[in-house]
């Protein structure tokens, strides 16, 4: 099978039911339509319409937002509505160096649609095809994606911290590689994302790291989230991707697209694959944001 | 001035200047309106509608089409319509990979705005954690940018050839890099760009090879395209690119790619993933 099934493991997303977030005139998110109609009870925050939800302009600053918001979704919570409560918050904004206009829960970001960041890092030992990679399989309670199999280390891009900062982190805490070795990793890049895996949509740009590991390095698990890590051949990585022996060969959605982006950049997929351009299109598609008209002035 | 400059001037266009270009039903380019007139007047080859130009039906195989085609281009040429006849063939096609439906004449692929497709190749040396990037500098008898900063092996793709054989050729051709060393290129990815040049609508996609040289390797260019070769570190090529045109136009995509698939260029600057996304953008 080609490697393209990795783009069809979920149903294309339609965005046109969603309804588009509105922060400060600007497109932020993809509200998932159950979510929308939710929010649709708390007029004095939302104002939700057919199109759009849009944050009440009264609200005009970070703080203001940030916390008209946390109070609608502690009560969404109560309800049960906010499934996976992380206590961790992302900053909303239409791209990453721009100044977040909120925060927000992370559970939540995925039924607004928002923007959310990665860091991942390809760890490899050995050249060319002789190369192997450090997978991880996800423990069975991890509440995304358990048992899948993993990169290495990977992890969401919380506030008030770099991508750098919080891949050193990730690599402390995911596969124990000592901060000696982890400062050799080298950014290579980045992928966007846009899927929805039950009822959850995920906007993602993924920050790209590989490492070169010594021949001798043991990843060790120390936050419990890994089951087991293994070296990985190139080439059954490949035949992994394109397809798995059983529903436990499969890789995390977002992972097998670092993967893939790793295998094209190393050149072990390159232009005679008859597929080669849409990989590489597919792997970083336009962040979906439309412009918003100005509301009238009336 | 700055790298999205460079790589924002790679995909401007205005397709309003222009009307599509058909065969067999398909969109294979764009023609600009008055040139769509001019090959409408061959109409036992062409037929110019105002929001088309498309070849006759009844032009259905490789080779009459490919004939065909190629008695109107000359033509063209006679008339100074069309010039820089180069006698090299493009495949033309619905999409790479794909059959082609017709070769066309080198100098005709902008004109008629068909996709084209180039190998260039990052030849690079390691020194420590630094990395410094081989740059030719263009023939100042080049019809296209002459004068202008190059990869050190770089080219178009022309029919019946596959990218890493016309890689091998060109490595030979422009820089004299052994078969041994040329066959350790890797290929890294492609870019595509959409723009306006001369007038015409330039649809390419560059396939981009990585080569990683030995410190002892110099270039030396046989085929004339090339006067000299400089071996830049990284930091220097990224300050020609942000702050002068020096490059050829469509260089800088592939070396902007470079420096962010090599960590170079880091996402803790404010612009690298407006870089990174719109070096995607003609992929798009």
């Amino acid at each position: 099978m080609s490697l393209m099934r990795q783009f069809r493991r979920y149903p294309a997303v339609k965005l046109q039911e969603h309804r588009r977030f509105v922060v400060a005139g600007r497109h932020v998110g993809w509200v998932v339509p159950e979510f929308a109609a939710a929010l649709a009870r708390f007029p004095h925050v939302f104002h939700v319409d057919e199109h759009s939800v849009t944050l009440q302009p009264r609200l005009v600053d970070f703080d203001s937002r940030s916390e008209a918001v946390a109070e609608v979704l502690a009560q969404l919570r109560r309800e049960g509505a906010v499934p996976g409560w992380r206590n961790e918050l992302y900053a909303i904004a239409q791209g990453f160096h721009e100044p977040p206009l909120l925060q927000m829960e992370r559970a939540a970001t995925v039924l607004f649609g928002t923007l959310s960041y990665g860091v991942n890092l390809n760890g490899y030992v050995g050249r060319e095809w002789a190369m192997k990679l450090w997978i991880a399989r996800r423990s069975a309670t991890k509440p995304v994606d358990p048992n899948l199999l993993d990169l290495v280390v990977g992890g969401g891009q919380p506030v008030g911290i770099s991508p750098w900062e919080n891949l050193m982190k990730e690599c402390r805490e995911e596969a124990g590689i000592p901060e000696t070795i982890a400062r050799r990793a080298r950014p290579a890049g980045l992928i966007t994302l846009l899927v929805r895996i039950e009822g959850h949509m995920r906007v993602g740009l993924q920050f790209n790291y590989d490492l070169e590991l010594p021949a001798d390095f043991t990843p060790d698990n120390v936050d419990g989230e890994v089951s087991e890590f293994m070296l990985l051949p190139v080439g059954d990585l490949i035949d992994l991707l394109k397809s798995p022996k059983s529903a436990a060969d499969e890789f995390s959605y977002d992972v097998a697209l670092v993967q893939l982006d790793f295998l094209i950049r190393h050149g072990f997929v390159g232009p005679e694959d008859p597929d080669y351009l849409d990989l590489i299109a597919n792997l970083r598609r336009p962040i979906p944001w439309e412009k918003v008209a100005p509301q009238g002035t009336s | 001035m700055s790298l999205l400059d460079r790589i924002e001037a790679c995909h401007r266009h205005d397709l309003a200047r222009f009307r599509p270009f058909l065969v067999a039903g398909e969109r294979l380019g764009y023609v600009r309106h008055d040139l769509a007139e001019q090959f409408g007047r061959f109409p036992s080859v062409f037929t110019a509608h105002s929001d088309a130009l498309s070849v006759k039906e009844h032009l259905a195989q490789f080779d009459s089409r490919t004939a065909a085609i190629d008695s109107v281009a000359r033509e063209l040429l006679d008339r100074g319509i069309v010039t820089g006849w180069r006698n090299e063939l493009f495949p033309v096609a619905v999409r790479y990979g794909a059959p082609p439906l017709f070769d066309l004449e080198r100098a005709l692929v902008p004109v008629l705005g068909v996709k084209a497709y180039g190998v260039h190749v990052n030849g690079y040396v390691r020194d420590g954690e630094k990395i410094r990037l081989w740059v030719g500098r263009r023939s100042d008898d080049r019809p296209i940018e002459p004068g202008k900063l190059d990869h050190l092996v770089a080219g178009g793709l022309p029919s019946h050839i596959s990218p890493f054989d016309n890689l091998m050729k060109e490595a030979a051709e422009e820089a004299s890099v052994p078969k041994e060393l040329a066959r350790r290129a890797r290929p890294a990815g492609a870019i595509s760009y959409r723009m306006e040049l001369g007038g015409h609508l330039r649809d390419d996609t560059l396939f981009a090879y990585d080569l990683e040289l030995p410190a002892e390797f110099v270039p030396q260019n046989r085929d004339g395209e090339i006067a000299s070769f400089a071996l830049m570190p990284l930091d220097e090529v990224e300050r020609i690119l942000a702050t002068t045109e020096r490059f050829k136009f469509n260089v800088g995509l592939v070396v902007i790619d470079f420096m962010i698939r090599m960590g170079h260029l880091t996402p803790e600057r404010d612009d690298y993933c407006d870089l990174a996304l719109a070096l995607a953008k003609g992929s798009n």
